[in-house]
């Protein structure tokens, strides 16, 4: 029987924004505690675009809808049952706390001297002494963003189209949002000019060969032809596997002996970013042919 | 004791009648791309050996529905316990029903809308105490009755087709997602209609996927960093304390 409704680009882009929003912030935080808190401006960075990523990400879902006036339905009730109930929930939670954590964050790098009359003086002044909150609104974060990159694939993985049926789903999903989520916060943080530290490159490399096991066990459990020689063969094998995969994981390996380590890392951050778009697409596409 | 129907597509010369009545009764628009209830057609084996067969689609009103599970607003229900509504009144149209239903029934119009789909004349309300399909229908091929007779009634005929001939004949619905609500006398095995030989619900995996999407973060995803960083900050303490010696 033909599939009787499309889930179309807004879908593949949205599922990729939020696992770039989450897995970013979960990779950054991640970093930032086992190195003694030493990454606390990338976590910074991770939470600074993370955001308006899943304010873009919820917008196409939006649009998407047949009645999107309708959005806050959503919002009624508690279904946790529904995939879809609940990660309305996650998004709409995780994103509440980040923007409270960059208002903390704002709130106690701000020096009064500088300014001690406008609005931000004192909005600041309020806010100093949650400042303290911050670190369990960080961990709170962190729960949520665990959830939502989980949800971006338990979201396909229960549905009868058989390409999404499994929970190999989800487990391809967290390993390309962590993956893809710390690309882009390196991304950004090499264009603001900032030294990157050889680890995060030694990471990426890892990540790509997690990501390489995750997807073999996937594509074996389902029928992955449609990916694999089917009609989006080529999107899949040069999107996914060489420049999502292959070509990064070699850049990551090399910017830890050259000497222009940030070019470097700024391209493999781009493949993966691609890469990782070009994942949600296929799959997405793929299990609705 | 609920009520159902019994599709018998032996009977279903594809006239289209219940299509119209359907629309007519519930007010489905015209025009639109939608249609609560169609025929479709089959053909097996290849000239001069054909057989055309026709089966109704439309919702199978599922004793387990994925469709009701998956929708993330409640505007799926069972408003008497047994058969399926979406009130299109409070249904956003994300499209979850339509990917999670494992026959692909649920369908959106252009504009693309509310979901679409029988709701066993929940809407328009019975005609000559039956649902306007079955009211339609020329031919008998579909019976609204208790589900109880019809079951007896199907299995009756599925004897009557064997003995015809039709050896791989058989009663789909009786067991299927804990029961359906729209059972059909097939004269061939389920997949040749394009029905799926054993239906799964879209949410069995529920727990399964959180758990291995959360499984992976804490234990394989984390794994690099905790690896990386953890043993650069050890590092640096080493040196720390080695230099102040």
């Amino acid at each position: 029987m033909e599939a009787t409704t499309m889930w179309g680009w807004p879908i593949w882009v949205y599922l990729w924004a939020a696992g770039v929003a989450g897995g970013g912030y979960f990779a950054t935080f991640l970093a930032n505690l086992f190195s003694g808190r030493r990454h606390k401006e990338l976590l910074q960075i991770a939470t600074w675009i993370g955001v308006p990523l899943v304010l873009l990400g919820s917008l196409l879902l939006v649009i998407d809808l047949g009645n999107p006036f309708w959005a806050w339905h959503l919002f009624v009730g508690f279904r946790p049952l529904s995939p879809m109930s609940l990660g309305s929930w996650i998004l709409l939670l995780w994103s509440i706390t980040a923007v409270a954590m960059i208002a903390l964050w704002f709130a106690e790098a701000f020096e009064p001297a500088e300014q001690p009359t406008g609005v931000f003086a004192r909005v600041a002044s309020w806010l100093q002494p949650l400042a303290p909150a911050t670190e369990i609104l960080a961990w709170i974060a962190l729960v949520l963003a665990v959830l939502l990159i989980t949800y971006t694939g338990v979201l396909l993985s229960n549905t009868s189209h058989l390409l999404w049926a499994t929970v190999l789903l989800p487990v391809l999903f967290v390993v390309s949002a962590t993956s893809t989520g710390m690309a882009a916060t390196l991304l950004v943080s090499i264009l603001m000019g900032k030294e990157i530290s050889h680890d995060f490159g030694r990471a990426g490399a890892i990540l790509a060969v997690l990501e390489v096991l995750a997807l073999v066990s996937f594509l074996v459990t389902v029928p992955s032809g449609v990916l694999v020689t089917g009609p989006l063969n080529v999107w899949f094998w040069v999107g996914v596997v060489l420049i999502g995969l292959l070509v990064p994981f070699g850049l990551e390996l090399w910017s830890l002996r050259a000497k222009a380590q940030g070019v470097l890392v700024l391209a493999s951050t781009l493949c993966v970013l691609f890469g990782g778009l070009v994942l949600r697409a296929v799959v997405v596409i793929g299990g609705q042919v | 004791m609920s009520k159902a129907m019994l599709i018998d597509t032996d009977f279903c010369l594809g006239c289209n009648a219940c299509t119209v009545e359907c629309k007519r009764n519930n007010g489905v628009p015209v025009g639109q791309g939608i249609a609560w209830t169609r025929i479709e057609e089959v053909e097996v084996g290849t000239y001069p050996n054909v057989i055309k067969y026709f089966i109704k689609r439309a919702c199978n009103h599922c004793t387990e529905a994925s469709c009701m599970n998956v929708c993330p607003t409640g505007a799926i229900s069972k408003p008497d316990g047994v058969h399926v509504v979406i009130n299109q009144d409070w249904c956003i149209g994300c499209g979850y029903c339509a990917a999670a239903c494992p026959f692909g029934i649920p369908h959106f119009g252009e504009p693309k809308g509310s979901a679409q789909k029988c709701m066993f004349c929940y809407v328009g309300g019975l005609v000559d105490g039956q649902t306007a399909c079955a009211a339609a229908c020329p031919f008998g091929a579909i019976t609204f009755g208790e589900r109880d007779d019809l079951i007896t009634r199907g299995h009756q005929r599925v004897e009557q087709l064997r003995r015809r001939g039709k050896a791989n004949a058989n009663l789909y619905g009786e067991y299927e997602l804990g029961g359906l609500n729209v059972l059909y006398v097939l004269a061939d095995r389920p997949s040749v209609y394009g029905l799926p030989e054993h239906p799964q619900v879209a949410t069995r995996n529920l727990l399964g996927s959180w758990l291995s999407g959360v499984l992976t973060a804490g234990v394989v995803a984390a794994l690099p960093f905790w690896l990386l960083f953890r043993r650069r900050q050890e590092l640096a303490a080493k040196e720390i304390s080695e230099g102040g010696e």
